[in-house]
């Protein structure tokens, strides 16, 4: 039941189309990181103009499935003249979503900053730009390292979707190869292997990072 | 411009810009200054389009495509999605033209037909010794019916089923699936009892499945030309390569490829395709 | 703008149809979820040591694996083992073994926070396993878990959408139908998200009024 030879001719193009999985999830990953700072700071520092638009962000982002999102950017971007930028918008649309959980991660972060280090800082003469730079923002990020490369292992498993949008990574690879020779068995067995070891890769670099920035915990 | 300010712009644009005309996608110049035909394709319909086992795009359909590129000068480049997003991105202007799609009145509202390259007649795929009998509509009703989702062969068959209301009969249930081999494996496995698509794509699945014994029925509904599409924003695309087609029609190499990979050539229309109805 | 509207009108029906759908699969969902959740707790805090790797192997694997993925391998590579379920059971079984492993996370995280000492008191009072279960442990890890298990729940509500490559007739689906006859994409997609939004803000707010309910005894307290 089982066919070794469809099982091994899947292998090649999925590994190929794991090199878009993964500059997939890195792009949107960073996406994500940006996004995240940014709405987490204007949440906690933007004033009542900064923390609205930040609620408006993460709400939106959460209460929308990322398929809808997908879509809405895509055709969106289409509406802004960049119509045929695929990579982009599912990019966007992954990262923008993550951003959202980023937000969240990171203003728990920033919260448990003590403001005595804040009014240090300030006391030294650091301007406000300053403070966010070199005093929360690495000690939020340093601090919120798990739950950040968590979310960032759910980057990598929210990819599929983009095949939505035409971008062809590896869950997409697989359908097509099972399309030709009807091998949903043996193609999705690859498939959900090439993400366990992405995963694996995820964490254990995660785990490498976390112990990297331990001594600068507080 | 910031990340975040670009996502409120897209939101923004979410709920505001919903009258706005579509950008579209280049004209004929734009296509010619960049050498590049963006082509939208879902290669999973054999013969019409799919992949070989390297991986690469061929079929019926993408070879008069690549010869008509040629012929003008231009590199293909696909864009591989389901089909129920090529028609949305084509008209979000995704891409410059989709091949292998149904002529009907509906779309030819939205979007532009380059004369056609096939005619498509739709058929009735079950397992032999099952419930399907006959592949008229009556014979399917109250029967469990996959179908590729927002194809004309569902629509058909959406059309079909108030019909069979309005006789006082039970209507066929559709599965909507994203790709033909979906609705085989879930006739197969019973999960649906007949198939609705085109015939030479349902032959050729029958060929490729001889372990499950499937067979064609018969036809259902008329036929239908089949077309490529090309965005309202791009007429003089639409002209180049209808013009390439009638040249690659006028010089034989059409009918070749039906030959190829149909085994019959069709009389295909050139004027006045587009159905009333 | 005018068009959008006569859309969502000629079609609002079909529409509503796909969002009771998505409603009953994400209730249906949450539900299966959360009872597998249930077990895989009491399993990974079994004495028996295979019960536990085989949770934890579990565990593992679901967190790398895409929800798709999970989906296309019970669907359409199930029936090569036995297992041929309609597009909604596959869908519902999908949706429990995906999210039953970080449901039973939040419930193991809100019991590991009540104190070891309440439990001792329990049984010192003469109270079953039954009872500290009951009297000690669900009032209050119900309360502390509930934020982790809402994130969830509406994680699990939007992955029905996911289910509509299946054939799943829920609200992602039937916006597909209504997209290839209005052939207004970014409109009707832009107003479905507005749907969504509306439904699982809504369903957020409802929660939290919840657990601000649950957890009123902390803020009567000095």
């Amino acid at each position: 039941m089982f066919r070794g030879e469809l099982f091994l001719e899947a292998v090649g193009p999925i590994a190929g189309a794991a090199i878009v999985t993964a500059e997939l999830t890195v792009a949107a990953g960073l996406i994500g990181l940006a996004a995240g700072a940014l709405a987490a700071m204007a949440q906690i520092g933007g004033g009542w103009g900064g923390a609205l638009a930040g609620r408006v962000y993460v709400s939106l982002m959460r209460g929308t499935p990322l398929y809808v999102q997908l879509l809405v950017v895509y055709f969106g971007l289409a509406f802004a003249g960049l119509s045929s930028q695929a990579f982009l918008a599912a990019a966007l649309a992954i990262g923008l979503n993550s951003g959202a959980y980023c937000a969240e991660i990171l203003r728990a972060g920033i919260l448990a900053i003590p403001p005595g280090q804040i009014e240090a800082a300030q006391a030294i003469g650091m301007g406000r730009l300053r403070i966010w730079q070199r005093v929360v923002l690495p000690q939020a990020f340093i601090a919120s390292l798990p739950p950040l490369t968590a979310e960032l292992t759910i980057v990598l498993k929210s990819t599929p979707l983009a095949s939505v949008v035409a971008v062809t990574e590896i869950t997409y690879t697989g359908v097509l190869i099972q399309s030709r020779n009807y091998s949903a068995i043996e193609v999705f067995a690859v498939v959900a292997l090439a993400y366990i070891a992405m995963a694996q890769v995820l964490l254990r670099g995660s785990r490498a990072l976390e112990r990297r920035f331990r001594p600068f915990r507080a | 411009m910031n990340l975040k300010s670009l996502g409120i712009l897209a939101l923004a644009a979410v709920l505001g810009a919903g009258a706005a005309a579509p950008a579209g996608a280049a004209s004929l110049k734009d296509v010619k200054a960049k050498g590049v035909l963006v082509v939208g394709i879902d290669p999973t319909f054999s013969p019409f389009e799919f992949t070989d086992a390297s991986g690469k795009i061929v079929g019926y359909d993408p070879e008069i495509l690549e010869a008509a590129a040629k012929n003008l000068g231009l590199k293909v480049e696909y864009k591989v999605m389901p089909f129920s997003g090529i028609l949305p991105a084509l008209i979000a202007g995704g891409f410059d033209v989709t091949p292998t799609l149904n002529v009907t009145a509906e779309r030819a509202k939205r979007i532009d037909y380059v004369i056609p390259t096939s005619t498509s007649t739709n058929a009735v795929l079950a397992v032999k010794g099952g419930k399907v009998a006959a592949s008229d509509i009556g014979a399917l009703s109250g029967l469990t019916c996959a179908v590729k989702q927002t194809t004309q062969p569902e629509q058909m068959m959406q059309k079909l089923n108030k019909e069979l209301t309005a006789a006082g009969k039970k209507p066929v249930e559709l599965l909507g699936f994203e790709t033909i081999d979906q609705t085989v494996v879930a006739l197969a496995d019973g999960r649906a009892q007949c198939v609705v698509d085109d015939k030479s794509v349902l032959v050729e699945a029958v060929g490729k499945r001889k372990d499950l014994a499937l067979v064609v029925v018969g036809d259902i509904g008329g036929s239908t030309p089949i077309g490529w599409g090309v965005n309202k924003a791009d007429a003089d695309l639409t002209a180049a390569l209808s013009a390439e087609v009638a040249k690659l029609k006028a010089d034989g190499t059409i009918g070749k490829l039906q030959e190829k990979y149909f085994g019959y050539t069709m009389v295909v229309p050139e004027k006045d395709f587009i159905p009333a109805q | 703008m005018h068009d959008t509207f006569e859309v969502f009108v000629e079609y609002g029906p079909l529409l509503l149809e796909g969002l009771y759908e998505t409603v009953l699969l994400t209730l249906a969902g949450a539900l299966c979820a959360f009872m597998a959740a249930m077990v895989l707790h009491a399993a990974a805090a079994s004495p028996w040591r295979p019960l536990r790797a085989v949770v934890r192997l579990y565990t593992e694997l679901i967190l790398g694996l895409p929800i798709l993925v999970l989906l296309y391998c019970i669907y359409f590579a199930g029936p090569g083992f036995g297992l041929r379920l309609s597009a909604v059971a596959s869908g519902l079984l999908t949706l429990t073994l995906y999210y039953s492993p970080y449901m039973a996370e939040a419930i193991r995280a809100a019991v590991a926070a009540i104190p070891s000492g309440q439990i001792e008191a329990g049984q010192t009072v003469g109270m079953g396993p039954f009872a500290v279960a009951r009297r000690i442990v669900l009032p209050q890890a119900g309360a502390l878990a509930l934020p982790a298990l809402v994130g969830l729940l509406i994680g699990l509500a939007k992955d029905t959408a996911i289910l509509s490559i299946v054939s799943v007739k829920e609200l992602s689906y039937m916006t597909k139908q209504v997209v290839s006859r209005s052939f207004m994409p970014f409109e009707v997609w832009a107003g479905v998200a507005l749907i969504y939004w509306v439904c699982l803000s809504t369903l957020d707010l409802a929660m939290r009024r919840l657990e601000r309910h649950l957890t009123r005894h902390r803020r009567l307290a000095p």
